[in-house]
């Protein structure tokens, strides 16, 4: 009889055991399926998040871009002269004047006319007879003024010039009260 | 009598009171210099107003400045000549800006040539008066 029972005690064991087994395995199927969904819910939230923030990031570069553009663009508008008003001359040449500031033009060297050339040889002249003799005659610093006021400036500098090398030296008198030029 | 002196003693007073508050008017008058022309062996200087106001009849200081050139002329109190001419640029602006109450100061080489030109413009420069 004690015989007879067993096979059933073991047969009851075995099925036991094997729906303990099922149970088992369902229930960890079961957690690793929501696993698994939950896991794929959170890449798909990872995805959508990482999505917002290329889009905020393309956003951004477009604002800084944007930003850089007007900063380059006021530096233009800066640099540029105010446009020339052509309804009025007045406007016009006051742009003129700040692009440009009017300056008086540079005297060009002035070239001894055949007139001037002859006087300047003729001042030289009364020049070396006045240091010949130490002084001016009156007759000859009169003739020396009236020839050095039509010369160019040039040649009146290189006559002052052999004028006060004669005088430093001692060559020539000076009269205050009839200065020779 | 008493009258004539207390009139004598106001009047001795007065003065006195005058004497003094002219010469310490006289006191802060500032800083005076005379600078007389002077011409050594290549270069020459003084005041403009001082070779005016001299006793001498001599002393004489012309800066002639033209388009291109200037002419810094000096003579002192013995008739010495001393000068030099400058086509310098900066030179020019110098002789430009010699006024009446200026100093001025030139040197110059063996040709006459300015080599250093100093102008001077100071309250205690004497100014031209005669």
């Amino acid at each position: 009889m004690q015989v007879g029972k067993a096979p059933i005690w073991c047969g009851l064991s075995v099925l036991l055991g094997l729906a303990v087994g099922v149970g088992w395995t369902k229930a960890h199927l079961a957690k690793d399926v929501s696993g698994s969904v939950s896991a794929l819910q959170l890449s798909t939230r990872q995805e959508q998040v990482l999505k917002r923030l290329e889009a905020l990031e393309a956003g951004r570069l477009r604002a800084e871009r944007l930003n850089q553009a007007q900063q380059a663009l006021a530096r233009v508008a800066e640099a540029q002269p105010a446009s020339p008003r052509t309804d009025s001359p007045e406007a016009t040449a006051d742009t003129n004047a700040e692009t440009e500031p009017a300056r008086p033009p540079a005297p060009a060297a002035q070239e001894p006319s055949p007139e001037q050339l002859l006087g300047g040889q003729q001042a030289q002249e009364l020049l070396q007879r006045a240091v010949q003799i130490g002084k001016w005659h009156d007759r000859d610093r009169s003739q020396f003024r009236a020839q050095f006021r039509s010369l160019t400036s040039s040649q009146q500098g290189e006559l002052v010039r052999q004028l006060n090398v004669a005088m430093n030296e001692g060559k020539l008198e000076f009269d205050p009260a009839a200065p020779p030029i | 009598m008493l009258r004539e002196r207390l009139f004598t003693k106001k009047t001795v007073g007065g003065a006195l009171i005058a004497a003094v508050l002219t010469c310490s008017a006289l006191a802060s008058a500032g800083f005076r210099g005379g600078y007389p022309v002077y011409v050594g062996n290549g270069y020459a200087n003084g005041g403009l107003g001082a070779a005016r106001n001299s006793s001498d009849s001599r002393q004489y200081i012309d800066i002639v400045s033209q388009e291109g050139w200037a002419w810094f002329v000096f003579i002192d109190a013995n008739g010495k000549y001393g000068g030099c001419t400058t086509t310098d640029s900066n030179r020019l602006t110098l002789a430009r800006s010699v006024s009446n109450g200026s100093y001025v100061e030139a040197s110059w080489d063996s040709g006459g040539n300015c080599t250093a030109i100093t102008v001077r413009n100071g309250s205690y420069f004497e100014p031209p008066v005669l």
